[in-house]
């Protein structure tokens, strides 16, 4: 079921809610187990044999959870087992995600024929097995304190992460399942997990699905042999950039907002991450509970930098590039990764260059031209993030740099003259801006445009609503800062904004008529 | 807090409902209120870029007795009014652009009601071409059974709705009659340009359908689909099943049309695609144990299909068959029905124009001498035409100039 449908929207949401406060009067953990229920209900929807899976998988790691924190604490015997219980995780998720992958390229390096199968991926399965290999971990470390089985199966399943994140701590769920004012009625959280939800679902519909037209084309392009030309090229990663943030972020904001609406609050996921002014700055914004969990369960584990230089960026490398695996079974994500690793290690390096030459954080200009070359970095970035080949996103990046040429509108070639034949053997045609595509490259410029303004200038949700605490993290005093744009949007419950928000939200409904799946899905 | 939802529910709904409340009112694809309200042969006020909508979420709907499915030839030329079709609830289903596929779901739906008797299938050679893009506007959604409460709740309404307000009502050419046939084009629209109008449409032929970019080629099978051969096959399995009475026929285009086909390479494919027509419907004749749907051939050199292009500039002359080389005009459209349904032709005006062999029933028995006969009168035309075969090897050049095809398919 997705988060941008009618059933979801008019007919599961209202029920599921309905009902949970319903049985909260009554016994919280009857409360908790329908949640669960419906959320496996939901997971269902797509695909019930799936439902299975998830639930075997629940059940297998709690008893290995509950095994090594009650019987075998940290002995020989619990690392032994939390090594198997993690390897028979992983295992699955290898099975249904890299086998292909790994098939593909075993017979291509050893030039064997072996068969390759039609693997359906389980939705969300690198997401439930992140969040409990987390928990085995810190039943290994002794840092987990509670072991309720109700509420350990609501955190795995529960449905507003369940599909695409963010990926859950049980130390930040499970405690909140656990409160008994989590099952009461709260209108200023449901007041306020409406509007986030709303505003979630308007960044989806109205500018992410928006951004589709656009990139989709360009790559498919390039995927088949195509070789975009300049605007073309920079169209296309561009829409892609924007696209894939507003997808993402959108789902992050209405996870939270219907979180809210059940009195759960959960992390944040997005801070403005194309704000950043640096690479490391970019990571503590963007997917932020995947960073955490990178760094927490595979970085620190690997040793972080506590044994050098040297195996600190070693680190941080095969970090990088196992999150990029993680993302997609193709060697343009490890690429994507591998890149992001070694911008970290330039960004660690001159960092700690800077620190060398007692150089300070830089004033206007710097930080603009440090915000410039983060954000460049990351769109090149998102070309193999994007790419379906390392030839279809050499295409785009060739295309980027100009060498492919440059193709104006009919119009300036014939107000040019002669000198339009001069550029034409300077490699510039005048077949349009986005020959190949066919897409409408002034709309595409003005969304663009638009698109930057938002994700440069408008505060995020999190910082709209900061005052009323709608995230984890604001749960425990941490703010995120806003200027006085964010003073004069902040949300606040009059009838103004129920006006601007109703009228946003029967907008967004009225654009759900092609439904379009959130990019996040396949990860 | 409480009033804050209160008020968010009173002004989304009222919202939702002002817009829909609008939407139904304006009607922009006449699938509401509207199509009751119009006299037959009266034109639906719909936006020409909204006929899949109109075609598909209502007539296709509305139980036909018979349809017409094919692209813009059909869309155009083929009249639901035709006494073969019998009258009130025949319905034109033809789309600018419908590959093979469509047409196959449209004929699902149409028979889904279970009235349907008769489909009249026009078939053209680059609605099989499996890499020819789906038109921007066909939607699947479109299929959906829940879509015209779907629509009614839409923003892509309400923002055609807006559109709507200031369109003209009726224009030559316009989607619809209530029948789902266009609003007929004037007599003396292309008088005076027909060549150039022949010329920018065998260009857009060759730029986007026969060859469309990136591929630059024609294939059967697609990237992702199975062959579109098996969309035909599907529609003629399907119409067995229902005891629909199939009606296929490859257009009338002009001469210079298979001029076209064959300056892009792909004689010996459109040659075959007919053999692939004959030996599916004689396979799924045998799976169901009948006849085979009758097939016929209007695509044959003759009289009407090499009709004269008057010169550029020409006030006088008025093409009697097309307005450009491969649309041809109701009036043929008319003797195509008349032939098929075995009728005497409906216009006596005309009878004496139409030559004997203007179409030609396809069978495994005719095939051969079918394809001979196109192929001498291929020959001939190229030899009594020059100036047509050159204008049209020019047309082509051009287009593989501008056209931008990927690497791999140079």
């Amino acid at each position: 079921m997705l988060f941008n449908s009618y059933i979801f929207i008019f007919a599961f949401l209202p029920v599921a809610l309905l009902v949970f406060y319903r049985l909260g009067k009554v016994s919280r953990r009857l409360a908790a187990l329908w949640l669960a229920a419906a959320s496996l209900f939901f997971y269902g929807w797509w695909d019930a044999r799936f439902v299975g899976l998830l639930l075997a998988s629940v059940v297998f790691n709690y008893a290995t959870g509950y095994l090594i924190g009650h019987r075998l604490q940290r002995g020989r015997a619990a690392g032994v087992l939390l090594a198997g219980a993690i390897g028979v995780d992983l295992a699955l998720l290898g099975y249904f995600k890299y086998a292909n992958f790994f098939v593909a390229n075993f017979n291509a390096v050893f030039g064997f024929n072996l068969p390759i199968g039609e693997f359906f991926l389980p939705l969300g399965i690198s997401f439930f097995t992140f969040t409990q290999i987390a928990f085995l971990v810190d039943t290994w470390r002794g840092k987990v304190r509670e072991y309720d089985f109700t509420h350990y199966l609501l955190f795995v399943t529960y449905f507003p992460h369940l599909i695409a994140g963010p990926v859950l701590h049980h130390a930040q769920m499970m405690p909140q399942f656990a409160r008994p004012a989590t099952y009461h009625v709260n209108w200023e959280n449901i007041a306020l997990g409406v509007s986030i939800f709303v505003l979630g679902l308007a960044k989806k519909v109205l500018l992410a699905d928006s951004f589709a037209e656009f990139s989709s084309p360009v790559f498919d392009i390039a995927r088949d042999g195509g070789q975009p030309m300049f605007f073309e090229a920079w169209i296309g990663a561009l829409s892609y950039t924007l696209q894939l943030y507003f997808d993402f972020s959108a789902y992050s904001d209405m996870a939270i907002g219907l979180s809210l609406m059940f009195n759960v609050r959960l992390p944040m996921n997005f801070n403005s991450p194309y704000q950043a002014t640096s690479i490391i700055e970019f990571w503590r914004c963007w997917h932020m509970t995947l960073s955490a969990f990178l760094r927490d369960y595979l970085y620190i584990a690997l040793g972080g930098n506590r044994k050098g230089t040297v195996r600190r960026y070693a680190n941080l490398m095969a970090t990088m590039l196992l999150g990029g695996l993680w993302h997609g079974a193709g060697w343009t994500f490890v690429m994507w990764g591998g890149l992001h690793g070694v911008y970290l290690l330039v960004n660690h390096a001159w960092r700690g260059f800077k620190g060398r030459m007692g150089w300070g954080a830089g004033g206007f200009m710097a930080r603009l031209l440090a915000g410039g070359l983060t954000f460049l970095s990351v769109v090149v970035a998102w070309v193999f993030f994007r790419a379906e080949s390392f030839s279809a996103a050499i295409a785009v990046l060739s295309g980027m740099s100009g060498a492919r040429g440059i193709s104006l509108s009919d119009s300036v070639g014939t107000h040019l003259g002669a000198f339009a034949l001069k550029l034409e053997q300077q490699n510039v045609v005048f077949s349009g801006l986005v020959p190949l595509s066919g897409v409408n490259p002034d709309k595409a410029l003005i969304l663009i445009i638009l698109g930057l303004m938002v994700v440069w200038l408008l505060p995020n949700i999190a910082q709209m609503t900061q005052r009323y605490r709608p995230t984890w993290e604001s749960l425990q005093g941490e703010g995120v800062e806003g200027g006085w744009l964010t003073r004069l949007l902040a949300w606040r419950p009059n009838a103004l904004y129920a006006l601007l928000l109703g009228v946003l939200f029967a907008w967004s409904v009225f654009s759900l008529t092609q439904i379009s799946e959130f990019l996040y899905f396949q990860f | 807090m409480r009033k804050f939802l209160i008020y968010f529910i009173i002004f989304s709904s009222a919202t939702a409902l002002g817009l829909a409340a609008i939407n139904w009112k304006v009607d922009p694809y006449a699938i509401f209120q509207t199509r009751g309200g119009l006299a037959k042969g009266e034109v639906s006020p719909l936006l020409t870029l909204n006929e899949r909508v109109f075609k598909t979420v209502l007539l296709a709907r509305e139980n036909p007795a018979a349809i017409i499915l094919g692209t813009s030839r059909a869309d155009i030329g083929m009249d639901p009014d035709h006494p073969a079709l019998g009258g009130k609830r025949a319905a034109n289903l033809a789309t600018f652009g419908q590959p093979i596929a469509e047409s196959r779901q449209l004929l699902a739906l149409a028979a889904s009601g279970g009235g349907l008797k008769t489909a009249v299938v026009g078939l053209d050679f680059f609605a099989f071409n499996a890499l020819f893009p789906y038109p921007s506007d066909f939607d699947t959604e479109n299929f959906a059974e829940s879509r015209p409460l779907q629509l009614a709740f839409s923003v892509t309404t309400s923002l055609d709705s807006w559109k709507y307000r200031k369109r003209a009502r009726r224009a030559a050419g316009d989607c619809c009659l209530s029948n789902g046939a266009r609003y007929p084009n004037r007599p003396d629209q292309f008088v005076g340009h027909y060549r150039s109008h022949f010329m920018s449409s065998e260009r857009m032929y060759l730029l986007e359908k026969y060859l469309p970019s990136p591929g630059c080629a024609f294939s059967f099978a697609g990237r992702k689909h199975a062959s579109t051969l098996d969309e035909l096959r599907a529609m003629m399995a399907l119409a067995h099943a229902k005891n629909i009475a199939l009606k296929l026929f490859v257009s009338p285009s002009h001469a210079r049309q298979w001029e076209v086909v064959a300056s892009a390479g792909l004689w010996a494919q459109w040659q075959q695609w007919k053999r692939e027509l004959v030996r599916i419907n004689g396979e799924e004749a045998a799976r169901a144990g009948r006849n085979p749907f009758p097939l016929w051939d209007f695509s044959g050199y003759n009289a009407i299909t090499t009709e004269a292009v008057p010169r550029e500039g020409d006030l006088q002359t008025r093409m009697r068959w097309y307005s450009d080389s491969s649309h041809y005009v109701p009036a043929l459209g008319r003797v195509i029905l008349d032939k098929m349904f075995a009728q005497p032709v409906s216009a006596s005006n005309i009878a004496s124009s139409i030559p004997d062999d203007f179409g030609v029933l396809l069978t495994p028995a005719t095939l051969d001498t079918q394809l001979a006969a196109i192929r001498r009168g291929h020959d001939e035309y190229r030899a009594t035409h020059p100036a047509d075969v050159a204008e049209i090897a020019g047309v082509a050049a051009e287009a593989a100039h501008r056209k931008y095809c990927a690497a791999s398919a140079r």
